[in-house]
């Protein structure tokens, strides 16, 4: 679906993006992670032909650079910050988007509704809460049904009920085959992720699945083990001897990091015990909890620089 | 008058240089490409900048100042009351373009100088070209909405004026649609300019003060009467038309004076040089340098813009 051949982007001296090779398969989800200023955003906007870069840019065979009207026909962009024309209203701002794709307005009321703005749609931008302009950020990306989608920090101005709700709607549309690329510095969407990209200071430091990258950082998940107090020591030395470190006690709640690839090894011991465990939770690491570690370390296995 | 020191030849060559860039750039940035125009997207855009653009308070201000230019208010009650000189439209129009046209450039400049640079701060330039609009479409469009808008606001201050006063004789009106025609081409001019202006700016106040510093030097400061006739003593004639064909706002003005003899009564130094070079083809030439400012100005924006990142 996209094709990035050695691309490339410089402000004079500074380079924004160093030159980059990939491919993105349809009906994926790619999630970009990296600090503010890492590359990110220039990545999203060369492909959207907003930046001038080196290098080659495919989307769905078409030359962004030869073609950008044609490419940008497959895509549509939500902008890591919403500009609208504050003046006017939902359904109108609707309008001047449906005649830029060259398109009627039938597809408006589908689109609006997709994402709960029908209601509101006389309603001016100025007059809109930072979510309801977010997710008429969608709609309007929307509009055309293209096959890419570009999120640039999609969730960094929305509350945590509406970051759920987009989470659903991201959901729908992986379900609905649309590609995805998603950037993020810090949110919830690693799960719903094909792959992960780790990029910091315009280069790429890790690439791969979420579940391999994680195995590949030896990451560890957090075990919550509920037993009475007596048997709380030797609960921790069965676990220690599995790999587990960072115990911490609290009341009749032990708690312990354990290694992701050891763990279900680790939770079939551990009840097949004979401590009066009366109850367990499990929480998984999150790739974006992670990354952070990974950009302190400054690289990673696997590395592309 | 000092004899000309340069071939005036050598002026026209420039000419036909400049025009052959003009139209081949405007030809090479439209190349292949007017089948699969985005027509919409650019109707879109040059639609929404047209109506935001002549809502704002400064064009419906100049519109007011341009009507009450032309509309002479001691000829409205020398009119109200059937006293009117038969000689006065002439002396009228005569003083509305020596008064109106180096205002006209306060027109476009504040608003062109900030349209591109305003988009660019507030992100909308991004949205815009997030869509399948290509930046030619996008420069097109948002050009001709402006256009359309400052002219309209010419049109309405003078033609209404017009509509008021000169109602006398339908002949009347072909002198005012004159002016507005070249009041129209300085316009564009302008505009041009005011769209580079935008897309060096980092700044919207930064470009809103270097459209109004570019009215001010060349309406206010250059005495160019003064310089035309220093430049004609020391180089000749043909330098000295060179700089009153540089300057759009004279260039403009006259085309009034050779195009219908509106402006007879204010005939200049720099007239009488222009006069002195180009003799019967005055009015020709001077068009021909206006338009090719008009296409000048218009291209240097366009490639610039293609240029530039877009945020």
């Amino acid at each position: 679906m996209v094709k990035i051949e050695n691309v490339e982007k410089r402000y004079g001296k500074f380079t924004a993006l160093y030159p980059l090779t990939m491919d993105i398969k349809r009906g994926s989800h790619l999630l970009i992670l990296g600090p503010n200023g890492a590359g990110k955003t220039t990545l999203i906007k060369s492909m959207m032909g907003i930046l001038n870069f080196k290098g080659r840019i495919e989307i769905n065979g078409i030359d962004v650079n030869k073609d950008p009207r044609g490419a940008k026909r497959n895509i549509g962009y939500v902008p890591q910050n919403y500009a609208f024309y504050e003046g006017l209203t939902i359904y109108d701002h609707s309008v001047l988007s449906t005649r830029l794709k060259n398109l009627g307005t039938e597809q408006i009321e589908e689109k609006l509704k997709l994402v709960n703005l029908w209601e509101a749609r006389k309603r001016r931008v100025r007059a809109c809460s930072d979510g309801m302009k977010q997710r008429l950020g969608i709609a309007l990306a929307m509009i055309g049904n293209p096959k890419l989608l570009l999120l640039d920090e999609p969730t960094s101005n929305i509350d945590l009920r509406g970051q759920l709700e987009f989470q659903k709607l991201l959901r729908s549309l992986l379900a609905a085959g649309k590609t995805m690329i998603t950037t993020s510095h810090l949110t919830g969407l690693g799960e719903l992720a094909s792959e992960v990209m780790v990029i910091d200071h315009g280069r790429v430091i890790t690439r791969g699945p979420p579940e391999e990258l994680l195995t590949r950082l030896a990451v560890n998940d957090t075990i919550y083990v509920r037993v009475k107090g007596a048997d709380a020591e030797s609960v921790s030395n069965l676990l220690k001897s599995q790999g587990a470190v960072d115990f911490d006690l609290q009341g009749e709640w032990l708690r312990a990091a354990v290694p992701s690839t050891t763990k279900l090894g680790v939770l079939k011991n551990l009840l097949n015990s004979s401590f009066d465990i009366t109850d367990l939770l499990v929480e998984r690491s999150e790739i974006e909890s992670e990354y952070v570690k990974l950009l302190a370390a400054g690289g990673a296995p696997g590395s592309n620089k | 008058m000092a004899s000309s020191a340069v071939d005036p030849n050598i002026f026209y060559a420039i000419v036909a240089i400049a025009a052959v860039f003009g139209i081949s750039t405007i030809a090479l940035g439209m190349r292949g490409r007017l089948r699969s125009m985005n027509v919409r997207g650019i109707w879109g855009i040059l639609s929404f900048t047209f109506r935001e653009a002549i809502r704002t308070k400064w064009l419906l201000l100049f519109a007011f100042i341009f009507f009450l230019l032309a509309v002479d208010i001691p000829d409205l009650y020398l009119a109200s009351a059937g006293n009117l000189p038969p000689e006065y439209l002439p002396s009228t129009l005569a003083s509305l373009i020596s008064v109106s046209f180096p205002l006209i450039p306060l027109l476009p400049l504040p608003v062109g100088s900030v349209s591109i640079v305003d988009e660019r701060e507030s992100g909308t330039l991004q949205y815009l070209l997030s869509n399948p609009v290509t930046k030619a479409e996008f420069f097109f469009g948002r050009s001709i909405g402006l256009l359309l808008a400052t002219t309209a606001v010419i049109v309405i201050g003078f033609g209404g004026a017009a509509a008021i006063v000169y109602t006398q004789h339908l002949a009347a009106y072909a002198p005012i649609i004159l002016i507005m025609l070249f009041a129209g081409m300085l316009n564009a001019v302008m505009l041009g300019i005011a769209l580079i202006i935008s897309e060096f700016s980092k700044r919207k106040a930064t470009a809103m003060g270097v459209g109004i510093m570019v009215w001010f030097i060349l309406a206010v400061v250059s005495s160019l009467d003064q310089l035309v006739i220093s430049v004609s003593l020391k180089l000749g004639a043909v330098p000295a038309l060179a700089v009153v064909l540089l300057d759009p706002v004279e260039s403009s003005r006259l085309l009034t004076v050779f195009g219908g003899g509106l402006g007879a009564s204010q005939v200049t130094n720099s007239a009488l040089v222009v006069q002195h070079v180009l003799r019967g083809n005055s009015f020709e030439y001077v068009l021909i340098s206006v338009i090719l400012w008009v296409t000048l100005t218009f291209a240097a924006g366009f490639l610039i813009f293609r240029h530039q990142d877009a945020a």
